[in-house]
């Protein structure tokens, strides 16, 4: 498929060409990994879907299994931190 | 408003203490996400045991169909602003990470943590009880 930008700020031009240059990729395949990594961007969801979703990934594991979870993402928790950068 | 979801409202949701659909439900035209930084510390339940346990984890998590919000320089800057601030009484950098990414998204932070977030000038709390 074609795209063609009209009215592109110099600055967001000037950009794209260093990326390019850094990247060794020309400017239209600079362009297009901009634009694939802004279209996986995740956007939020409103708060009804996810308290569906909730309710609905509730019911794929026992009660006793969901809290052995919460214990563990605890000890996730707990781990990060006692994690130092060194 | 968009309202992040900090770690310890899922672990009080999966413990069975707090309806957190029960929540979102009263305020169902806003928006919600996790920070990156709580995504990894839910995944970490489902890295750290064997495949079978760890794979129904990964479905139940899938299921939830949550979105993550990235972490980037601003973030980045606004956490090490954070830390500076409390360097005093530090309250982690996990937790620095969080508050930064609410503060810098303008969201709310749904979060048991007083002890630790009400100390971050900027951040704003969702109010909920257990």
């Amino acid at each position: 498929m074609q795209l063609s930008i009209r009215r592109c700020p110099p600055e967001v031009h000037q950009a794209l060409k260093k990326r390019a240059g850094a990247n060794r990729r020309s400017l239209n395949s600079e362009a297009l990994t901009w634009l694939e990594r802004e279209a996986q961007r995740e956007s939020p969801i409103t708060a009804r879907d996810l308290a569906m979703n909730l309710r609905r990934a509730r019911k794929l594991m026992s009660e006793a299994e969901h809290k052995a979870f919460a214990q563990d993402i605890e000890q996730g928790v707990r781990l990060m931190r006692r994690e130092r950068l060194r | 408003m968009n309202v992040y979801v900090d770690t310890d409202a899922v672990i009080q949701w999966e413990k069975g203490d707090f309806d957190l659909p029960a929540w979102l439900e009263q305020r169902p035209d806003d928006t919600a996400m996790v920070p990156a930084t709580v995504w990894r510390q839910l995944l970490y339940g489902t890295f750290a045991w064997e495949a079978q346990r760890a794979q129904k984890r990964r479905r139940m998590l899938a299921a939830l169909q949550m979105p993550v919000a990235s972490f980037s320089r601003r973030h980045a800057a606004r956490a090490a602003q954070i830390a500076a601030d409390l360097k005093q009484a530090p309250i982690g950098f996990a937790d620095c990470q969080i508050a930064a990414s609410a503060i810098e998204d303008h969201s709310e932070l749904l979060t048991f943590n007083q002890e630790h977030f009400a100390r971050v000038t900027g951040l704003r709390l969702a109010k909920a009880r257990r």
